[in-house]
């Protein structure tokens, strides 16, 4: 069996090694490259599985983005749906119960035709 | 030959260190076709380019890996050229502390503080590359062949044909964790095996993080090893049968620089 480079198989090893590996050299003398994200996501992606990376912090704060998103997003659903029953539509808030459930018959009928 | 000077560029970019104690000129055959030179120091020699002081970096996957290709390349060429490279990592970049001190003077600083080191690693890698080494399996083939080996398992394989469909569910439960740990165990028999098997070719040996893989097979054994020149078509070998084997597969590559093996700080067998 030969040895192999130089084709896509071989690429992950030489990224795995090139970019995690070699000699270290004292730190006062070296640029600080900790803490600056130095890589694109996919490229990370490709190598390490995700449940790695989430246990290395590599994604935490991906992650965490995108739960403060979502966080606002039901937010942001939750007062819309408080505040803008009657901000939007204001004259339904007017109407008696009666005219209400005449109004719901009235939508559901048209909905129906359409 | 009107050579670009990079004023700006205070850093040094450190591709590996050679041996030698002459300035060699390599061309621009380095990151973004930078100029690369030495940097020599008694007999050691850093490879190097101009740079300003701030790392490399992008959110490009293609730009880092044409980048690390580069980076790679350069240390082909040089050890190709002199015989013996100690890699460093992409990224690396020296800057001078203060004004007073020059761009080559971190560098010659550098190897001055650590010269001992890096003649000892030197010893240690000449005439070797390191190779990276996996084995995997398929699961299907594997627990076709569980099934057939363990009795256990047998015994309960025949058990489920005569139940009724409910309790035939739970021994279909207790068949796949009697598969699972059976799985393990051998997994196990088979890791010490191989790692037995490709360790004695090696001068050195890591094991690295297993890795998920995407063709449905399972990664056993993920190796770097320090091979000596004269032994890695006997390595070769070794990996045939293994990739022989049925239901098992080896992944085989190399010559690299010994990445793996200059990391740490190096241990002599009196223990220093």
């Amino acid at each position: 069996m030969q040895p192999t480079r130089d084709t896509h198989a071989t690429l992950v090893d030489l990224l795995d090694r090139v970019l995690e590996k070699g000699l270290v050299i004292n730190a006062d003398l070296i640029i600080n490259v900790a803490g600056i994200p130095l890589l694109g996501i996919n490229l990370r992606a490709y190598l390490a599985g995700i449940e790695t990376m989430l246990k290395y912090g590599i994604w935490q704060d991906w992650d965490e983005a995108q739960r403060a998103i979502a966080a606002r997003e039901r937010k942001r659903k939750r007062e819309e749906e408080q505040t803008n029953a009657p901000g939007l539509e204001p004259e339904r808030s007017l109407l008696s119960p009666l005219d209400r459930k005449l109004e719901e018959k009235y939508l559901s009928k048209e909905e129906v035709k359409i | 030959m009107a050579e670009i000077l990079c004023v700006w560029c205070q850093g040094r970019y450190v591709y590996g260190v050679t041996t030698g104690d002459k300035e060699v000129r390599l061309g621009p055959i380095g990151i973004e076709g930078s100029e690369v030179y030495t940097v020599p120091y008694e007999d050691v020699n850093a490879i190097v380019h101009d740079c300003p002081t701030k790392p490399y970096q992008s959110t490009d996957d293609e730009m880092i890996k044409n980048w690390v290709r580069t980076h790679q390349s350069v240390l082909d060429a040089t050890g190709k050229q002199f015989g013996v490279v100690i890699p460093l990592g992409f990224d690396t970049i020296l800057q001078p502390r203060d004004d007073a001190t020059s761009p080559e003077q971190v560098v010659k600083e550098w190897l001055k503080e650590d010269y001992d080191r890096l003649r000892e690693v030197m010893r240690k890698i000449e005439g070797k590359d390191e190779y990276a080494v996996q084995v995997s399996y398929e699961p299907g083939l594997i627990v076709k062949q569980i099934s057939k080996q363990s009795e256990e398992i047998r015994k309960i394989k025949g058990e489920i044909a005569a139940k009724s469909p409910g309790m035939a569910y739970m021994y279909r439960q207790k068949l796949e964790r009697a598969v699972k740990i059976e799985t393990e165990r051998l997994a196990d028999e088979w890791f010490s095996d191989f790692y037995g098997r490709i360790k004695k070719h090696t001068d050195d040996i890591v094991v690295e993080k297993t890795k998920k893989l995407n063709n449905g097979q399972v990664m056993l054994l993920n190796l770097s090893c320090l091979v000596a020149r004269e032994k890695v078509d006997s390595l070769g070998t070794e990996l045939e049968e293994i990739n022989n084997m049925d239901g098992f597969s080896v992944h085989f590559s190399g010559p690299w620089p010994p990445y793996s093996f200059v990391a740490k700080p190096i241990v002599t067998a009196q223990g220093e």
